[in-house]
């Protein structure tokens, strides 16, 4: 039982070939660009979602903000499909690794502090000192601010694995136990499955939300170095 | 289907000549490099040098993990040539 649950978070191999590379490929293929001026049913539909989406993510931003809004729309596509493909069962879900996470957190971060620290370097530096604090605690909240700029990569990254690890495996654990509890409990069985129904509804919002959640922080920093 | 016929027509290396490869190339190139180079280029400069800063912690990592390996792999090598 333990080993089993863990074993939906290891490489996926087929036939001894890692194929990793392609399930993460894999949800660009559910959102076609076609050149047309009126599409079918489904690019429309993506059409209108991403200009909600754009739109409102990128009101609060000036003109070079702006210029990230393809990164932004990709990312928050990207970790949200992967997010959702991986509620189906069996499936792999490569949010749930955290050196993934790592590699969309570390790089997106990076660049929003060097494009703030090129074009605005007094601006930048000044983040590190909220405005009227108190003379003797300069030192040590400068301190505070400087770890807590270099945490936010590592926090991004932690919250987006955590989240979408954990709800799979609560599924995991609570499918199991409607399993097992089927031939001892029946009338313990349905509440456990009613619970696991409720789960998975909060797991399918807990998918959108944490993608939401990651591309609002990005598109936060730039805000804050633009 | 008339390109099937032309790349099967080409001898060598399973249809890729290098015409083809050319095109390929060409191809790519105007449809997915010239749409991004304003961005690749410009705009996210920030993101290559945070991606330079990652393969170097990624580097840093594999190489204290293959060191401590080979110190684990010693150590047990030497404690089983002591008994």
């Amino acid at each position: 039982m333990n080993e089993n649950l863990f074993a939906s978070f290891t490489t996926p191999m087929m036939m001894g070939v890692p194929i990793v590379v392609l399930i993460i490929i894999f949800p660009s293929i559910l959102f076609p660009s076609p050149n047309r001026l009126i599409n079918n049913r489904l690019a429309t539909v993506q059409q209108w979602l991403i200009q909600l989406v754009s739109k409102h993510m990128l009101s609060i931003h000036n003109y070079k903000g702006q210029t990230w809004a393809l990164m932004l729309m990709s990312l928050i596509l990207f970790i949200g499909s992967t997010n959702l493909l991986g509620l189906l069962p069996h499936s792999f879900t490569p949010t749930t690794q955290l050196s993934m996470n790592l590699g969309m957190a570390i790089p997106l971060w990076a660049g929003t502090v060097v494009m703030g620290f090129r074009h605005k370097t007094k601006a930048s530096l000044a983040h590190f000192l909220p405005q009227g604090t108190p003379l003797p605690l300069i030192p040590m909240l400068v301190i505070i601010e400087t770890i807590s700029l270099f945490i936010q990569p590592v926090a991004l990254a932690v919250r987006l694995t955590a989240n979408i690890t954990a709800g799979h495996l609560l599924i995991h654990l609570i499918g199991g136990a409607t399993l097992v509890l089927m031939n001892i409990n029946p009338v313990t069985a349905l509440i456990t499955f009613i619970i696991l129904i409720l789960l998975t509804i909060l797991e399918l919002a807990v998918a959108l939300i944490q993608a939401y959640v990651f591309t609002l922080l990005v598109s936060l920093y730039l805000h804050d170095n633009t | 289907m008339e390109v099937t016929f032309r790349v099967i027509g080409r001898a060598g290396w399973g249809g890729l000549s290098r015409g083809f490869c050319a095109e390929m190339l060409q191809s790519l190139v105007k449809n997915v490099w010239i749409p991004v180079k304003a961005y690749c280029t410009q705009v996210y400069q920030g993101i290559w040098v945070g991606m330079g800063l990652m393969g170097f912690t990624i580097y840093k990592i594999r190489i204290a993990d293959k060191r401590s390996k080979a110190l684990k792999a010693l150590s047990l090598a030497s404690a089983h040539g002591h008994h």
